[in-house]
């Protein structure tokens, strides 16, 4: 059966297609959707921990100033930064600080299909269509009196961009199927990564919902540009997960060093995911450099010896192939550490994530493979 | 989510790829995933919420289509992912 049909006959349904056997960037793709997806619900889990905006940087002391100028009114807000730089710790903290009494409901534009992201924003009516077997509420609804936050605009469809717009010059909506207009009091909050006037440009989003909705716009700068609010962020992270599971964990100086050096492509979210990764390492512990996984001790690799042997030893050369030894000596395991993650790099590459393709490339068992790439923290083909 | 409040759930016939899915699925940091057979699906649930579910490549139609009314009835909401064999589409 294939997805086209499917889709006509359970026309309700939220379905997502993967092959089989697995590439593991795909699955990454359809796990990511599916989390966005329960934005609600999960938001609702984190709403008790987080809506603090962490940070001294001059940026992080700006965007502090605009929330508090910008809550209290009833101006719709156009969030702008990369992903995982905070973009709906924004718009909470502008809802917790709004006084309105209603709920605060997220919504990704982008983790929801097409075809079913008119009924999940304006709900439908009984028989609205085929398994509509109950009218149901759609989020613009469930925010009532509240903040409804629209993420991933820039990913919204160029269909739902029209009726998005007629909301908000109208402040009332129609269920699917249903022919009454039901008035909405509800403060839009929107955000994106991606850059609007270009995809205005690119005739990928409409000029006039681009003004509509940035009528306050925040823009919020990578982690990168502003190193000197990772100490704060790392103490903070730290701070809930002891709340949390009360253990303590500290951060050397030398491993700050380089995590305040470090790119941060995935930005603060990467940072959290890093400081829950070292308390498994180290529950009770100091944090060293050594403990820091691989993308942060690659980062500040130049400083070693050892990768610069690495390097010249795995390029191509006619010349004596045993490694020679520095004076200073070096590292073996991570010289071995790198080479082994390098060539489950290149596995991974050539069996286009397919596991156990890249498995049986590297002569080891899928589990011994999935067990590596664990603690290479490799998992995507990208990465 | 926190506990087992929300589980995945892979439906397939074939234990192994059932297995290697679930492993696979956890690997990506998504824990709290179990496998079930077809008609049985509702019983590994038990009071468990349903956050998506992967239907495997070797379910019958006839096992697809009794399953996605049960899960429409159970919660239209929850994401499906449809499993199929490489080149099948």
């Amino acid at each position: 059966m294939n997805q086209a049909n499917l889709e006509r006959q359970y026309p309700w349904a939220r379905f997502h297609a993967l092959e089989y056997p697995v590439r593991l960037d795909a699955l990454g793709e359809v796990l990511d959707e599916i989390h966005a997806a329960h934005g609600p619900a999960r938001s609702e889990l984190r709403s008790t921990t987080i809506a603090r905006l962490i940070g001294d940087s001059a940026d992080m002391q700006a965007v502090r100033k605009l929330v508090r100028q910008v809550a209290p009114s009833s101006a719709t807000v156009l969030i702008n930064g990369e992903s995982g730089t905070g973009k709906e710790v924004v718009a909470r903290q502008i809802h917790e600080l709004s006084g309105r009494k209603g709920p605060f409901v997220a919504v990704n534009c982008g983790a929801i299909p097409e075809h079913l992201l008119e009924s999940e924003l304006f709900g439908h009516e009984r028989g609205a269509f085929t398994g509509a077997v109950a009218a149901r509420a759609g989020r613009f609804e469930l925010a009532e009196g509240g903040t409804f936050f629209l993420d991933e605009i820039g990913d919204m469809p160029a269909v739902m961009q029209v009726k998005l717009l007629r909301v908000l010059e109208e402040r009332t909506i129609e269920r699917v199927g249903g022919t009454k207009s039901i008035p909405v009091d509800v403060r839009l909050v929107a955000a994106t990564h991606r850059d609007l006037p270009k995809r205005i440009e690119q005739g990928k989003f409409r000029e006039d919902l681009y003004y509509r909705l940035s009528v306050f716009p925040i823009e919020i700068s990578p982690l990168r540009d502003r190193p000197e609010d990772v100490a704060p962020l790392v103490e903070e992270f730290i701070r809930r997960l002891e709340s949390d599971q009360s253990l303590g964990l500290q951060v050397s100086a030398d491993a700050m060093r380089i995590l305040e050096d470090y790119s941060w492509p995935g930005n603060v979210r990467e940072l959290a995911n890093l400081i829950e990764r070292l308390v498994v390492i180290r529950p009770n512990g100091v944090v060293a450099a050594s403990d820091l996984p691989w993308p942060f001790v690659e980062s500040h690799a130049s400083d070693d010896a050892a990768p610069r042997v690495i390097d010249a030893t795995l390029a191509p050369t006619n010349q004596d192939p045993r490694v020679p030894l520095p004076a200073e000596g070096f590292d073996l395991k991570k010289y071995l550490a790198k080479i082994e993650r390098d060539m489950i790099f290149n596995a991974l590459n050539a069996s286009d994530g397919v596991v156990q393709r890249a498995a049986e490339l590297l002569g080891i068992g899928r589990t011994t493979l999935v067990e590596k790439m664990r603690r290479y923290e490799l998992k995507r083909k990208s990465n | 989510m926190t506990g087992e409040a929300y589980v995945i759930l892979v439906i397939n016939r074939a234990q192994a790829d059932a297995d290697n899915l679930k492993e696979l699925i956890e690997f990506m940091d998504t824990p709290n995933v179990r496998t079930a057979l077809p008609g049985e699906w509702r019983q590994t649930l038990g009071d468990r919420r349903l956050e998506a579910l992967f239907v495997g490549p070797d379910l019958s139609t006839d096992e697809i289509d009794t399953l996605l009314v049960d899960v429409g009835e159970f919660d239209p909401n929850v994401p499906i992912v449809m499993m199929q064999a490489e080149g099948a589409a």
